[in-house]
């Protein structure tokens, strides 16, 4: 199966080009982290992939599904996680939110009971399943964000910041999870953050977005948190060129 | 099937979400008995003989205000509902979420009203049942004559639910329109013989009013419900009113979803 695939891809919102053609691959099965600093681009870029933004040119395949001609085949290959955590209806119960967005994705009521038990399960939330998420803490919010994102066992995951409202043990245990769907092959991830640690901790590839472009494509491989900030900093002045580096140009020494 | 589901889990979270506003949803069934007895006293002011014979109906004003009122309930339901759904997915962020979901924005915005418009409906039952037993309101109940108030409550709500789609349409794009379903409204309880006949309007208000489908709809409601005769010609009217309107609605509101997507303020508020 094809992961995500994106071509000359170019997003201008008024004055500010948010995306000046961009171009990567996800492949399936891989973690890719997005970094950049604010405003690079990472969330529109997202959101296309997600189709709740259209592009306004290039092209964008998920899953082999053209994002704008097929968006509904795109949603049903994504699990994302792009909003907030306000992004749950807080007066329903944690259970009571995963069974309609299951049946917004198609499961039957058996299917959604079944996948929605075995979620809350495993992410830690099964105590507070029937509690309004109104009482939830952030962290929670943000667990029950991602069983969301799986409801639908989807091949591709598209996460904008996830750990951003976590404390750092929350964190860890959200990056666990992540890694461990990777691993098993149950999805492909593509995630935003700012977290340089997280990045090399759970990512195969890194890609680094700077003023609309992609200024570093690398392997994260072995790669620690330190050389990655020195090659992001670097990548990202150099955005000026508008070239793309790569972390052998772009770290010093 | 899957379009069965999805309606069924708007319904069943809607319900949800009200029932956990208890105290809400038993302030507003008790603000039914003040409302009628305001136009059963009101009604006390008009000579019954004389209205009946002007109206085509046998009741008096009190009647027919009443099945004006239970009416005009579900089009203030139909037509503020589904534009205060969009808007508050908006703002409480779960909009965004909606629409990355497979279901079509179509699909979305015809079912986040849904259990409203069932809830007005049979908000609008229990008005027309608290008039009947404490206000002497008297109601033609032969199975016929409910069986077209029935057909014509059924083109009633499909026109609302156009109106109401086209608002959503708008929130969309503008966000705030609150002020533009309360217009309409008005508008068309104005002009649509809720509170008065139109016969009293100015003659130019009144060929207005003439042309306005819910005219129509709430005239065969009374007519069928008051003893009056019922113009099959509006009935059939109306219908074909809900039946052009609510796909040019459903189009409106795909494109505002698609304008939307392309401006980037899907998750705007």
């Amino acid at each position: 199966m094809d992961g995500i695939r994106a071509r000359d891809v170019t997003k201008r919102f008024r004055s500010v080009q948010a995306l000046a053609g961009v171009s990567f691959d996800v492949e399936p099965g891989e973690v890719v982290a997005l970094l950049g600093p604010n405003g690079a681009g990472k969330s529109t870029l997202l959101r296309i992939l997600g189709t709740t933004i259209l592009a306004d040119s290039g092209t964008v395949t998920v899953a082999g599904h053209d994002v704008v001609e097929d968006a509904a085949a795109v949603r049903r290959s994504l699990g994302v996680m792009i909003g907030d955590e306000r992004s749950h209806y807080w007066r329903l119960s944690g259970r009571r939110n995963l069974h309609f967005f299951a049946a917004l994705a198609g499961m039957t009521r058996r299917e959604a009971a079944s996948q929605t038990q075995q979620l809350l399960e495993e992410l830690g939330l099964a105590e507070a399943a029937d509690r309004r998420v109104g009482e939830y803490s952030s962290g929670m919010r943000a667990r029950l964000s991602l069983a969301r994102a799986l409801l639908a066992a989807p091949p591709l995951l598209l996460f904008d910041e996830p750990t951003r409202t976590l404390d750092p043990l929350a964190a860890a245990h959200f990056r666990e999870h992540i890694s461990g769907v990777a691993r098993e092959g149950r999805a492909g991830v593509l995630f935003a953050t700012h977290n340089l640690h997280e990045a090399v901790a759970i990512s195969n590839r890194i890609l680094v977005l700077s003023a609309g472009r992609v200024a570093l494509e690398q392997q994260a491989d072995g790669m620690g948190a330190d050389r990655l900030e020195a090659a992001f900093l670097d990548a990202v002045r150099s955005q000026a060129g508008n070239e793309v580096a790569t972390a052998d140009t772009a770290v010093r020494a | 099937m899957s379009t069965v589901r999805v309606v069924a889990a708007f319904i069943r979270r809607d319900f949800r979400i009200h029932m956990s506003y208890r105290l809400s949803f038993v302030l507003q069934t008790g603000t039914i008995f003040f409302f009628l007895a305001l136009y059963y006293f009101l009604s006390q002011l008009v000579d019954e003989q004389e209205f009946a014979a002007s109206q085509n109906i046998t009741g008096d004003y009190f009647d027919y205000a009443a099945v004006g009122l239970a009416l005009l309930s579900i089009l203030q339901v139909g037509l503020s509902s589904f534009s205060q759904k969009m808007r508050e997915e908006q703002t409480t962020g779960t909009f965004e979420a909606l629409m990355a979901t497979p279901t079509s924005p179509s699909l979305v915005v015809l079912s986040s009203a849904l259990y409203d418009l069932l809830r007005s409906t049979a908000f609008a039952s229990v008005l027309l049942a608290t008039a009947v037993l404490f206000f002497g309101l008297q109601l033609d109940t032969d199975p016929a004559s409910l069986a077209v108030a029935l057909v014509a409550l059924v083109g009633c709500l499909g026109l609302f639910a156009s109106l109401g789609v086209a608002v959503a349409a708008c929130t969309v794009i503008f966000k705030q329109t609150a002020a533009l379903a309360g217009m309409i409204v008005s508008g068309l309880a104005l002009l649509s013989g809720v509170y008065f006949p139109t016969d009293v309007l100015p003659e130019a208000l009144q060929k207005v009013a003439d042309v306005i489908p819910f005219t129509w709809g709430l005239d065969t409601v009374r007519a069928a419900l008051l003893g009056g005769e019922v113009d099959t010609s509006r009935l059939a009217g109306l219908f074909g009113s809900a039946a052009v309107l609510l796909p040019c609605a459903v189009i409106g509101f795909t494109t505002a979803v698609r304008r939307a997507r392309h401006t980037g303020t899907l998750s705007q508020y």
